[in-house]
């Protein structure tokens, strides 16, 4: 089983594949590309600077540095693009494939029949989990259009990712494995991302001081333990993210009890803590039973500590695969990693796949 | 201007005036809102007496649902094949293209930006990036994609910052009032996703989402958001068009929150 890590700058490619990281994926945003177009005009999904590397001279960088080590790098281009995106797509595309990038990761299907038709030799395709694909027949959809592997989304059961591996053995599968397990559908989900470091940008060309630079430290720290994640959440994520935000609500339809219960029990749904420390370390025994090859850690936007800790964790995890045990045993044995790990237990509600 | 009613139950017909000539039916959002092949053909006897033409709504969908899907179509195909059907999956192209129903894009896939909270800060926005927030993910290329397939029609939602889409080179269909944010599989209503120890997840349900809704109000948010079921709703009941240059040709009225 392969482990597909994040990556954002060039220091952290020799931790990661020590941690056990077969595979880095990444994105460039350039501080000339947001002062020209701002964060809500993004060519990947993650459109602040915290998630992204700042320059292509830095892609190629990681780049050789990953290849040096036999690990290969992936370049995120995951959003869909209006006309005028799409012409610096291309710009970015060639810059990207002449760094000598390994596979891009892509959800227009534009661009997708763009690359079939003009750069099918030049790099290798991977559909985003933004790609929302969620039957065989959409994976062949997909497949015809020249993808080599598909992500598949989020909210699929063990059972029915186990159809696709199935029904299509030609094509890789990469699933999801830790962190950002988001409530909503990530290729449906038309919330803007991006707003609060758009947000933070305009007041920090008003206000360049070192007020706005301790702020920024404070919320985007450099080191920042697992446990510590948490003040992102207060801070940062409530803002950033709607769908994290904080919300007063009502159910309007009648008198249901069971209804306005829910409503008074939003916040279980609506939590950023379940979104940021999500975990299916667990579901590697089933995963594995079913022939999933590739696992994704996400969180581009985390301190090489919390990479490190995630990649070594999920290594470790896929070891114990190799020890004959049974589910309850490996199961039991992830959970105990995960605390030696991490410093506290799991809980159920972080859990990736449903238990 | 063609109007269409978009309804997701036989008895919101009752909606039904005459300035509409067309009825939607289906679900976009949850394969478990599927209508029943009876249910299809009371609504297309509504449509046959009334002269009107029909377009059948269809979601993202599973492998488990695939067949109850194409039976669907198979009903819709004997009684009325000049059908339209709108897609959100490309899983259904392929299977939708054996019959000679015309084909639309569904606003799954269309993919504008929609969260309501960015009209707090549209006066400071570039210009390309205001439009981009106008028109969406549309691109010449993605057209020509559609072009090539027979789909001559995208569905698009009414937006805050207004909608904009000059020479698309395809008709833009625009649904009114209500628009959708975000989806998911796991749903809000089931109250198994509210039990202790439970993951979210998809869970069996009794179909509570049909009961009522939930009203989400955030400082940072202008407008409230709606929650029906497994998808975020958000109403806007004015529609701005441009003068010129304008593609949509037709205006899909939604009477309830299509869940």
């Amino acid at each position: 089983m392969f482990i597909v890590s994040p990556v954002k700058e060039i220091n952290e490619v020799a931790t990661l594949i020590k941690a056990g990281a077969s595979e880095l994926y990444c994105g460039v945003l350039t501080e000339d590309y947001l002062n020209e177009y701002s964060n809500l005009f993004y060519l990947n999904r993650r459109p602040v600077i915290s998630s992204n590397l700042r320059s292509f001279s830095e892609l190629k960088l990681i780049v050789e540095a990953a290849h040096a080590n036999g690990v290969s790098v992936s370049f995120v281009l995951n959003e869909f693009y209006s006309q005028n995106q799409f012409e610096l797509v291309l710009e970015e595309l060639d810059k990207a494939i002449g760094c000598n990038i390994d596979a891009l990761i892509v959800s227009d299907v534009g661009l997708l029949d763009k690359l079939k038709r003009e750069y099918r030799d030049k790099t290798r395709v991977y559909l985003s989990g933004c790609g929302s694909c969620f039957n065989i027949e959409a994976a062949r959809f997909y497949k015809n259009l020249g993808v080599s592997r598909i992500i598949l989304p989020r909210q699929l059961a063990i059972e029915e990712i186990k159809a696709f591996i199935d029904a299509l053995p030609d094509l890789q599968f990469e699933v999801f494995i830790q962190n950002e397990r988001c409530p909503f559908i990530d290729g449906f989900c038309m919330f803007q991302h991006g707003l609060f470091e758009y947000r933070y940008n305009k007041l920090s060309r008003f206000h360049n001081n070192k007020f706005v630079s301790r702020v920024k430290n404070y919320l985007m720290p450099k080191k920042l333990s697992r446990l510590y994640r948490n003040h992102i959440v207060r801070n940062v994520l409530k803002k950033e993210l709607a769908c994290c935000s904080q919300y007063d609500i009502e159910y309007s339809g009648g008198s249901s009890i069971e209804q306005e219960n829910i409503a008074k029990t939003y916040s279980s749904f609506f939590n950023p803590e379940t979104f940021l420390n999500a975990c299916g370390a667990c579901a590697l025994y089933d995963l594995n039973r079913i022939g999933v090859k590739f696992v994704k850690i996400c969180g581009r936007y985390l301190s090489r500590n919390n990479k490190e800790q995630d990649t070594y964790f999920i290594k470790e995890a896929v070891r114990l695969l190799n020890n004959n045990l049974n589910k309850e045993e490996f199961v039991s044995k992830v959970q105990l990693l995960y605390k030696k790990i991490f410093g506290s237990k799991c809980r159920r509600e972080y859990c990736y796949y449903q238990n | 201007m063609e109007k269409a009613l978009y309804i997701t139950e036989y008895g919101y017909l009752n909606c039904y005036n005459f300035e509409y000539k067309r009825i939607y039916f289906g679900n976009e959002f949850c394969e478990r809102l599927i209508p029943s092949p009876d249910e299809l053909k009371m609504i297309l006897g509504f449509a046959q007496d009334n002269l009107l033409d029909f377009s059948l709504i269809t979601g993202f969908i599973t492998d488990g649902i695939m067949e109850q899907l194409e039976g669907l179509l198979e009903t819709l195909f004997k009684i009325k094949p000049d059908s339209e059907i709108i897609i959100n999956d490309w899983g259904l192209l392929k299977i939708v293209r054996k019959y000679q129903f015309s084909l639309a894009l569904g606003r799954l896939l269309t993919r504008q930006k929609k969260g309501p909270q960015v009209l707090r800060i549209l006066d400071g926005l570039p210009e390309e990036t205001l439009e981009y927030l106008r028109s969406g993910c549309i691109n010449r290329y993605f057209i020509n994609f559609l072009k090539d397939r027979g789909i001559n029609r995208i569905e698009v939602d009414n937006l805050f910052q207004g909608v904009k889409f000059e020479n698309a080179g395809i008709n833009i269909s625009l649904y009114f009032p209500y628009g959708y944010i975000t989806t998911s599989r796991f749903c809000f209503s089931n109250p198994r996703n509210r039990k202790a120890g439970n993951s979210l997840g998809i869970y069996l349900c009794r179909k509570e989402c049909r009961n009522g809704h939930f009203i989400l109000r955030n400082p940072d948010m202008p407008v409230p958001l709606t929650i029906k079921g497994n998808t975020v709703f958000f109403e806007n009941k004015k529609i701005q068009l441009p003068d010129h240059g304008n593609m949509v040709d037709r205006i899909i009225y939604q009477p309830r929150i299509p869940i």
